[in-house]
């Protein structure tokens, strides 16, 4: 960690000191979420330069709403609120094209995994779910990327969202629906495999 | 067995369930291998894509910060509306105070005819004063009404190209131009987004209210580039205080204009109400770009001359990062070893300071000029 404003601030004076104008301080916030703004950026609009620049957006808009910003509250699902609205908004834009991915910039899977589905999610179930991924609808996509990935709760996802929790259900259940029927011959495997505990 | 419960399985999955419901739910999957096998494969299909991680392209995220730094100073001028509209009052008020007083030492001298100034005076305070969509007073209409009086210099002073008008419009046009925005605490980062028109427009009011002459032109010098400051400043200099009637804003211009500094802007400690030079200086300074080398060496110089003159704070930190950037960026300009040396050599002496806050990227503009 730079040495930037303390010798280890804490989140809450990183975004104390932000808010009364340290820019440092809010670089250094920056960097501990941009990985995880820059993520459901990209998981809902499922190209990089729309999600760098949804991300960039979504620290802007942050920065000018510090003041707003109840400290007590965790920053983390704040921030990927805003990331996931301007998302949405983007993806629902008429100048949104969501084009097939550029090449080098798919997604991979992340080297720690524990899935029941891992096992068998070679290259083909990957490629199959990222499909289905990007078939969904972004509304859904949203919910399920703010529930799955970013584990907000269905009030949390309805406030960022401005939808009431009965519409964050409904399309939260259309889209693991579709998942899962996309990956019904993987699953049959995975299901061998490990046994869930309710 | 008891009806299927497959609407419920996202929220028990998800722990949203009531206490109540959750047990209910949970002894049904015990008897229902259909619901639990249904349950099972949303887990998975859950799992799997969290497993799926993102992948920006290599280095994306190295310069995310840098890159976004930029533009949280770029928009302020859409963030600015209060101070411009105190820094217009307070334009208003220096002339308020200056214009009679000028007068009067014009009024009180000896060889100088005090009732045509007055006269003269008179029909340009009723004259409308130029918006954007109506043009100024010719200058041969301005000639008739200030003939034979002293006022004649000072309009063809007013003549003079890239010509500023006020200290307030110049705290607007260097609002506007976002130079305000980086280290402006709390209020100015929560105000809402603004449209950026609004505030040369009520700098406008403010002069057609409070300024007794005709054809200010808060519009043009609203967007005067900085260079014309230091020429009027020049220009206000010579003039003597009771030479004429716009000696008052004249004085004006020129204290705000006092001392412009390499990014054209003023070190004079009364140049804007509120804005110690400082902040001006390094806000310009931050606004500055290089194209060419000597650009980007006449920017290090002007960091580096900005760090000594304010050896501690945040401020200086970056500065001294700023001089090591400049460099780096002259040396990717020139290619000359000389710019390559001065600045890793500034590097080193920056990651030797106890107090270096950024010492990460300037190992990264380390890396840089060797990685050419």
């Amino acid at each position: 960690m730079e040495r930037r404003i303390t010798s280890d601030p804490g989140e809450s004076d990183l975004l104390a000191q932000a808010r009364g104008g340290n820019l440092f301080a809010f670089e250094e916030v920056v960097r501990r979420y941009q990985r995880r703004v820059y993520g459901v950026a990209y998981r809902i609009v499922r190209r990089h330069d729309v999600a760098d620049d949804v991300a960039q957006e979504a620290f802007i808009r942050a920065h000018h709403a510090l003041a707003s910003f109840d400290a007590t509250r965790p920053f983390g699902p704040w921030i990927c609120r805003i990331a996931a609205n301007l998302a949405i908004n983007h993806v629902r834009s008429p100048q949104s094209r969501e084009e097939e991915l550029p090449e080098g910039h798919a997604e991979t899977p992340s080297p720690a995994g524990g899935s029941p589905l891992e096992g068998v999610l070679h290259q083909e179930a990957k490629a199959v779910l990222d499909a289905a991924l990007e078939r969904i609808p972004a509304d859904q996509r949203a919910v399920f990327v703010l529930r799955v990935v970013e584990e907000l709760s269905y009030r949390e996802i309805a406030d960022a969202l401005g939808i009431s929790i009965g519409t964050v259900m409904s399309r939260l259940s259309r889209a693991r629906e579709k998942l899962r029927e996309a990956l019904t011959p993987y699953l049959g495997q995975a299901a061998a495999r490990s046994k869930v505990d309710p | 067995m008891s009806i299927h419960v497959t609407d419920q399985l996202g929220p028990f999955l998800d722990g949203e369930l009531a206490a109540v419901e959750r047990a209910a739910v949970a002894a049904h999957l015990r008897e229902c291998e259909a619901c639990a096998r249904r349950l099972e494969e949303m887990a998975a299909v859950d799992d799997a894509a969290r497993s799926l991680a993102v992948e920006a392209p290599e280095g994306y995220f190295n310069d995310f910060a840098s890159r976004l730094r930029g533009k949280l100073r770029a928009p302020a001028k859409r963030r600015f509306t209060p101070p411009v509209w105190a820094l217009a009052v307070a334009a208003a008020l220096v002339l308020a105070v200056l214009t009679p007083l000028t007068l009067r030492q014009t009024q009180t001298a000896p060889s100088e005819p005090a009732a045509p100034l007055q006269e003269a005076a008179k029909p340009q305070a009723m004259t409308p004063v130029t918006t954007a969509d109506q043009p100024a007073r010719t200058e041969p209409e301005a000639k008739v009404a200030l003939k034979d009086t002293k006022l004649e210099p000072a309009l063809e002073k007013r003549r003079a190209p890239k010509q500023a008008e006020t200290a307030g419009a110049f705290a607007a046009r260097d609002i506007a131009s976002g130079r305000m925005a980086a280290a402006t605490p709390g209020p100015v980062l929560a105000g809402a987004p603004e449209p950026a028109a609004p505030a040369p427009l009520k700098l406008k009011e403010e002069a057609r209210r409070d300024e007794p002459r005709p054809g200010a032109r808060a519009d043009a010098f609203a967007a005067a580039p900085p260079e014309s400051l230091e020429v009027d400043a020049a220009k206000s200099k010579t003039t003597a205080p009771s030479a004429d009637a716009e000696s008052a804003p004249a004085q004006a211009r020129g204290r705000a204009s006092a001392g412009a500094g390499p990014g054209g802007l003023v070190a004079s400690r009364n140049a804007v109400p509120g804005f110690p030079a400082e902040e001006l200086r390094y806000r310009a300074l931050l606004a500055r770009g290089a194209s060419t080398a000597a650009d980007a060496r006449s920017l290090r110089e002007a960091w580096r001359t900005f760090a000594q003159s304010e050896p501690t704070g945040p401020r200086s930190d970056e500065a001294r990062v700023r001089v090591i950037e400049a460099g780096a960026e002259a040396y990717r300009l020139s290619r000359e070893e000389e710019d390559r040396a001065l600045a890793e050599r500034d590097a080193a002496a920056y990651l030797a300071r106890s107090d270096a806050g950024q010492a990460e990227r300037v190992r990264a503009l380390l890396a840089s000029l060797t990685s050419g």
